[in-house]
This record gives C-alpha cells, sequence and structure tokens, in this order.
C-alpha cells in the first residue's frame, strides 16, 4: 500500500488534480481508495467522487488534523485489511494541517506503507493574502510537503508564481517545487510523486 | 481579524427557471460570486470556498467553485440540456463569520437572484 497525501488550503485545487490523479492510476490498473475528509455539513468532493464511480472513503464529524486522526488509523487498517489498494489518496479538508496528519501515521498498524508521500498544493491567486492572515497554516502545508505544486500557473502572474515558488524555498528548501496547469502532461508529475507506478 | 474562526454553512436548493435557456452557468457563477461580495464587504472575512454541485445520471456533474469575489469561477461538467430545474448543494467555506450569518446572507441573496432571474430557489427542509 502507498500513501499519497494530498493537502492544500480551500480553494486550491487539490480535488481538481486528485480527480486527475485517481483517474491517470486507475488507467495504469491502480488499484486505488481515496480518504476524503470535508468539513461542512454535506460534502461536496465526496458526492462528486462517487458519481465517477471512484472509490471513496470518507471521515465524517470533524477534521482529520484534530479530532479525527483516531479515525484516520483506523479507516487506513481497515482499508489494508479489506480491500488491500496498491494506493491510497487522503484529501484532507483545506482547513486541516497536515503535521498532524503524518503525526498520526505512525501509530498505524497494518502492512507497513511502501512509500508515503505528502504534496502540498499553492494557488498562487491568492497565496500572498492566505500567506499574511493564515501564516501558521500555509507554512504547515510547505513545509510538511515532499513535492509542493503551484496550481494555477495559467491563470496567474509571474510573480505570483515567483512569490509561491519563493516561500516554498523559503519554508523547505528541500521540497521539490513544480508548476501545474490545466495542460500539464501529468504523466511528468506522477512520474516524480510516485515512482512506483513506472 | 477573527479569521481562524471556520463555521461552514451547507445547504440543498432547489432552483426552478422555466425561461433559464441553458444559462445555469451565469446564474450559479452570479449567486456565488454574490454571496463572496456580501460575505467580504465588512473587510472582516476571509472566503475560505464557496462551491455548488449538481449530479445528472450517467455520471455527468456540474460544479462550480468561487474562492474570492474579484476571481473569476471555476467550472467542471456542465448541466444537460433543456433542463429549467436544478438540485444544487451549496458549500459556504468563509473564515471570520457566524454559521447564521453565512445561512442569512446565502438565501436572501438567493432570493434577490431568485426575483432578478424570474425563478426560485427554495432550500430543501
Amino acid at each position: 500500500m502507498n500513501l499519497l497525501l494530498f493537502s492544500g488550503f480551500l480553494g486550491s485545487g487539490k480535488t481538481t488534480l486528485v480527480l486527475r490523479v485517481v483517474q491517470y492510476a486507475l488507467e495504469k490498473d491502480v488499484k486505488v481508495a481515496i480518504l476524503v475528509n470535508e468539513i461542512g455539513e454535506v460534502g461536496i468532493d465526496n458526492q462528486l467522487m462517487r458519481q465517477l464511480d471512484m472509490n471513496v472513503w470518507e471521515l465524517l464529524g470533524g477534521c482529520i488534523c484534530c479530532t479525527l486522526s483516531a479515525d484516520l488509523v483506523s479507516t487506513l487498517e481497515q482499508l489494508d485489511r479489506e480491500y488491500s489498494p496498491d494506493l491510497v489518496l487522503i484529501e484532507p479538508s483545506g482547513a486541516a494541517d497536515p503535521r498532524s496528519i503524518l503525526r498520526a501515521l505512525p501509530f498505524y498498524k497494518g502492512t507497513p506503507f511502501e512509500s508515503q508521500t505528502a504534496v502540498s498544493i499553492l494557488d498562487p491567486l491568492r497565496l500572498e493574502m492566505l500567506y499574511a492572515v493564515m501564516t501558521p497554516l500555509i507554512i504547515s502545508h510547505i513545509q510538511n510537503a515532499d513535492f509542493v505544486l503551484v496550481t494555477k500557473c495559467d491563470l496567474a502572474e509571474d510573480e505570483q508564481i515567483a512569490f509561491a515558488r519563493r516561500i516554498s524555498l523559503e519554508h523547505n528548501p528541500e521540497a521539490s517545487i513544480f508548476n501545474v496547469d490545466p495542460d500539464t502532461p501529468l504523466s511528468v508529475l506522477m512520474e516524480k510523486i510516485t515512482p512506483w507506478m513506472f | 481579524m477573527d479569521v481562524l474562526k471556520l463555521e461552514p454553512y451547507a445547504v440543498t436548493l432547489h432552483f426552478s427557471f422555466p425561461d433559464i435557456q441553458g444559462r445555469w452557468e451565469e446564474l450559479l457563477s452570479q449567486l456565488l460570486i454574490s454571496i463572496a461580495e456580501e460575505s467580504t464587504k465588512s473587510g472582516q472575512a476571509v472566503v475560505g470556498h464557496i462551491k455548488t454541485l449538481s449530479l445528472f445520471p450517467e455520471n455527468q456533474f456540474f460544479r462550480v467553485s468561487v474562492i474570492a469575489p474579484d476571481i473569476p469561477p471555476t467550472t467542471e461538467g456542465g448541466v444537460p440540456p433543456g433542463r429549467t430545474e436544478l438540485v444544487v448543494t451549496l458549500n459556504v467555506l468563509i473564515y471570520g463569520m457566524a454559521q447564521a450569518d453565512l445561512e442569512e446572507i446565502a438565501l436572501s441573496t438567493a432570493e434577490k437572484l431568485a426575483a432578478e432571474w424570474k425563478g426560485r430557489i427554495y432550500p430543501e427542509t
């Protein structure tokens, strides 16, 4: 079981990218499970994924990084026992702090993960404002990532993209940073993020 | 600014617009932008995400999403042609506002829009 964590602030383009990644994996005959945690009384992303016949497991009743860490671990163990996916893709709410999720993973007692990769998604269109008012959360998204994907590069100004890359480097010099837009070939990204798939 | 308070608001809305003539994207975009504008005009709130989803047979869907009043909405999928009624899930995630205030803004904005577009929008009970 390989684990892929997609974090990013609300509206950063997580779900859009996750849907592309899942479609790509399915085309490669990879058995995928998606673990979604949405805040709000009615989940939209899980409805959409189910509508597209994806295998979705939902964590309900709170935020994955606060009250649902234990549920995350038990759901992963259940997935391992009952479904044995090749890839588990975790999409937490955009309000979640990925650090808390990563801290919970060592408590997982199922079949050891073959790989564990954290991807953070930054929306350059309003990153400067969010970085000013949501500083700790944005920094955590960056610091807890193996890969930082700067999305919406087809819509953003060069300065906005440069800002996203600059603060990513400042807070996580080890991370690989990629610019992404709807035309970015997914295979290029996936070869980096999920080399085991190739 | 109390930006850390996040009280999500969600509702299922029924849309009935006999004269819509396929302009669902325009209508839903206008709804979400208006909610974003109303929510942020006091300068005390930050839009997290405002989005709608409608589901149709055969894996079809229509999703509209707004992250700021001054950034154009993004859409995915589409509404099948000829529809004059729609069931829409609306999620409003805005930092710095109470859920009751978001509900008031969302429902009053929908009501104004319905009058402007000569249709009806009403929440599921």
